[in-house]
């Protein structure tokens, strides 16, 4: 369970290797790469938070969308009305996101399967109806917040809340108590409690971090985008974005989450491109994700195991006499 | 004193009295059986005792605290675990790491050094014959290495009190045999543990039980030691039926 089991010498070097390459970016592309590469990192994150609640936990959430929506509601509100500085809103917002999860969470994670998807699901367009209606949040006008046009900014800070996102999953999920209890509760919730675990407890901190951190990267989407909108940041999309990238990288899995999101981001900004706003790209995301659930159902990060193993069995052919050493 | 008392206990579910009036009492390092045919609320007398239901009226206690109106969790921190009848393993987690499970609320209490912990995590898997799939999933392992590992994974909490639900469930007459010797391995490693089970096969109530209960249709039948039970024509009635004269 220790870092230097899992973190190989080697794998450190190449760690450290894509931190160094990852922060010249600004320096050396252009920015439309640039631009999609902080989409990158956004969705990242975003999946990465998904993912806690989602692949660790094991409840599918559809409202996630609603955090980040939120997130990018209360930050855009602070920096325009109480003209707070950018930082602040976003650790505000996170805060906020934070408490009012944890309140959402009392009633909707005594549900589960299906039906909590569903509650999340009508928690969140209940959310965007509220939105829409509400004078304090623009209505359907939207909100306009300070213009900041500075692409480097806005890389860096999505680089390092995806980072953050990461770091959390890292620690808090794959190398913890906190971790093992949360697929303990995945596993088997009923076991769980019995064997002490107060399972009601971690099911709310872990959906509240979760919607956090959704929130947190929404306020920064919203002051890099300069406008929101009900339909761009608690629409369904976002949350089935969320969903999916997670399906396709591995659900439950430390870079499943990241690899998905960039598969699905670059896939999305390339059909965008190639077709312009047609809605063509989404039968073509339908397409892959059936192709996925069906031979991949462990997502793209499974894709690598196979591969890995198929070297390997390649290697055991050519030396024979290799068998039963240490391969 | 009782370690586990148990007075009037009633519940219902909806119009269906599943136990009625129910009095045990289970005094302290003792191997106790729970008999009883199918239906008879052996079951739900478990699910009562760990939290899972709550009693609709009734009391039980444990070492004197009432353990009615707890959560299941509470419970077990006080020192009651249990296994299922139908498995309730972590099944995409390691053997071990099903283990340390159990292990979780011990180590907040900081009692516990992580290497004492790591050590017990060994000797239990020695002693379930677990050691060598340690790393395996629990959901990949045969049957009855599953049953062994749920019964480590309740003795991982520490508990004064261990409801085994059916733990010969499933296994071949060779198989319980080995249970039967393991359960009394454990007995004599943890000589402070109560252990309470149900058990349908006589073979193994015979075999470990200092004192058993009858249940039929939720209520007590009998009390008292194996040999005593297997003589009453109470319990003889309610297994076999009367005998048909002629």
């Amino acid at each position: 369970m220790s870092i230097s089991k899992s973190f190989s010498p080697v794998k450190l070097i190449i760690l450290f290797l894509s931190m160094v390459v990852l922060c010249c970016l600004p320096f050396v592309v252009s920015s439309f790469v640039l631009r999609i590469a902080t989409g990158i990192m956004m969705w990242i994150g975003l999946a990465l938070s998904w993912n806690m609640l989602g692949g660790y936990m094991g409840y599918i959430s559809f409202g996630h969308g609603a955090s980040f929506g939120l997130g990018a509601y209360i930050a855009g509100m602070l920096m325009t009305q109480l003209h707070l500085p950018f930082f602040v809103s976003l650790l505000i917002a996170g805060i906020l996101t934070y408490i009012f999860a944890a309140l959402v969470g009392y009633p909707t994670l005594r549900l589960s399967g299906s039906y909590f998807a569903i509650g999340t699901w009508a928690f969140a367009e209940m959310m965007r109806q509220l939105v829409l209606v509400l004078t304090i949040t623009g209505g359907p006008e939207g909100l306009r917040l300070p213009p900041m046009l500075n692409d480097n900014f806005f890389y860096f800070v999505m680089f390092g809340l995806a980072l953050l996102v990461f770091m959390v999953a890292y620690l808090f999920f794959e190398h913890s108590d906190f971790g093992l209890k949360v697929k303990a509760v995945r596993e088997e919730e009923t076991a769980a409690r019995t064997l002490g675990l107060n399972t009601t407890w971690v099911k709310n901190q872990v959906f509240a971090l979760s919607s956090m951190f959704a929130g947190i990267i929404g306020g920064a989407f919203a002051y890099w985008i300069t406008f929101i909108h009900p339909d761009s940041v608690l629409g369904p999309l976002i949350a089935d974005q969320m969903v999916i990238m997670v399906l396709l990288g591995g659900i439950g899995t430390l870079f499943g989450p990241v690899i998905g999101a960039i598969v699905l981001y670059v896939g999305n900004q390339y059909m965008l491109v190639m077709w312009g706003q047609s809605s063509a790209y989404l039968i073509i995301l339908g397409l892959a994700i059936c192709l996925v659930i069906l031979f991949l159902p462990e997502g793209l990060m499974s894709l690598l195991r196979i591969l890995r193993g198929r070297r390997r069995g390649i290697i055991k052919r050519l030396l024979p006499g290799m068998k039963k050493s240490n391969i | 004193m009782e370690l586990l008392e148990i007075k009037e206990l009633n519940h219902m579910f909806g119009g269906l009295k599943a136990i009625s009036s129910l009095n045990i009492n289970v005094k302290p390092k003792m191997i106790y059986g729970v008999i009883g045919a199918n239906g008879a609320g052996k079951t739900t007398l478990f699910n009562l005792i760990t939290g899972i239901y709550q009693p609709t009226a009734g009391q039980i206690f444990l070492d004197g605290t009432s353990l009615v109106g707890k959560q299941s969790y509470e419970i077990s921190r006080l020192g009651v675990a249990r296994t299922f009848q139908n498995l309730r393993l972590f099944n995409d987690l390691t053997v071990v790491e099903n283990i340390q499970v159990g292990q979780i609320h011990r180590r907040r209490l900081g009692k516990h050094k992580t290497k004492d912990l790591s050590v017990k995590i060994e000797s239990l898997i020695k002693l379930f014959g677990l050691d060598v799939r340690a790393e395996e999933k629990a959901g990949n392992l045969p049957y009855g290495m599953q049953r062994k590992l749920e019964i480590a994974r309740a003795l991982a909490t520490e508990p004064k009190l261990l409801l085994l639900d059916e733990p010969a469930a499933g296994m071949n007459p060779k198989e319980v045999q080995g249970l039967v010797g393991l359960i009394k391995e454990v007995k004599r490693q943890y000589s402070d543990i109560t252990i309470v089970l149900i058990e349908h096969q006589m073979k193994l109530v015979e075999g470990l039980c200092d004192y058993a209960t009858v249940m039929n249709f939720g209520q007590v039948i009998a009390n008292g030691t194996v040999e005593e039970i297997q003589n009453n024509p109470v319990v003889i009635k309610a297994y076999l039926g009367e005998a048909e004269v002629g």
